[in-house]
């Protein structure tokens, strides 16, 4: 059960991403997940709903895209400037 | 007020930061000459017997091995290794399931890694989640023992997906659970064509020859010239 600190680390990611969009609104993480990365989707789906709360974008959501590999990768962020 | 929408690319892996501590872990044990080996496994594998067998052959040949033992709560594990006389540290997890990198890091700093020629990590007994978190590394030996059936590795294929050797421990009970040597192996080639396997048993030592092997050969195409 490694989800919530995935979620954790997503999050961690896309706060330094954003970053350099100072002002932005963070609507949408897009994630890319492997078939054989180890992590469970809807496992993660809800460690995320959990982690996001305290995180500095409670409202963030999370799409995930599953993949084929071992990816773990977010892909985009969807924003408002 | 609305804001622009817009797509930021990112392609970041989410495990960016465990993977950076990893990365620079991998260069200082290679700096160092030592060969750093990972074991993961379920629990009851038998991962601590066979790493204590391990540790104690080496240090009959004059290896200069140590070891990093990952566990959800005691240090049973810390103080059976230790019997061997080898240098030991535990990681107590308390509720997570595997080890990262930055444990890895913190457990490692006390040690002067140029005066080992062997250095192990057993990971937290779990198939799942540490196939995700590379600890540095240079191989990584998944042990499935006869007990747990033949299936195990397409049950669980992310894990032996990311190993460098499959071990197969208890091979003297083999016999007594009916344990179908080739459906293994073949399970094993199913998801990871090519992978490397032995069978072996701590209690009787066979097969252990081979693992010995294994590690003095690797050690030495590591070693820097």
């Amino acid at each position: 059960m490694h989800e919530l600190s995935i979620a954790l680390s997503i999050l961690d990611v896309a706060e330094e991403e954003m970053q350099r969009h100072p002002g932005a609104k963070l609507d949408i993480i897009n994630l890319r997940l492997g078939k054989f990365s180890g992590v469970v989707k809807e496992a993660l789906a809800s460690a995320y709903e959990l982690a996001r709360e305290p995180s500095p974008f409670p409202l963030a959501r999370l799409v995930i895209e599953e993949v084929s590999g071992n990816e773990l990768q977010i892909a985009s962020l969807e924003l408002e400037e | 007020m609305t804001g622009t929408p817009r797509i930021v690319e990112v392609r970041k892996n989410v495990l960016k930061r465990n993977d950076e501590v990893a990365r620079a872990l991998r260069k200082r044990f290679e700096e160092s000459g030592v060969l750093v080996v990972s074991l993961v496994s379920s629990p009851g594998s038998g991962k601590t017997a066979f790493l204590e067998k391990t540790l104690t052959l080496l240090k009959q040949a004059n290896f200069r091995p140590a070891a990093i033992v990952g566990d959800l709560a005691t240090d049973n594990d810390a103080v059976r290794l230790a019997r061997s006389q080898a240098p030991v540290k535990q990681i107590t997890t308390g509720t997570l399931c595997h080890l990262e990198a930055a444990m890895v890091e913190q457990a490692a700093q006390e040690w002067d890694l140029a005066g080992l020629d062997f250095l192990f990590i057993e990971n937290v007994g779990n198939l799942v989640c540490p196939s995700a978190y590379d600890l540095g590394e240079a191989l990584r030996a998944v042990l499935l023992s006869v007990t747990e059936g033949e299936d195990k590795p397409l049950k669980y294929p992310t894990i032996f997906n990311s190993a460098d050797v499959a071990v197969i421990t208890k091979i003297d009970l083999a016999d007594a659970v009916e344990f179908d040597r080739k459906a293994a192996r073949a399970n094993i080639e199913t998801i990871r064509p090519g992978l490397p396997v032995m069978e072996l048993s701590t209690k009787s030592g066979a097969g252990m020859d081979e693992w010995m092997s294994l590690l003095v050969s690797r050690r030495r195409g590591h070693a820097a010239p």
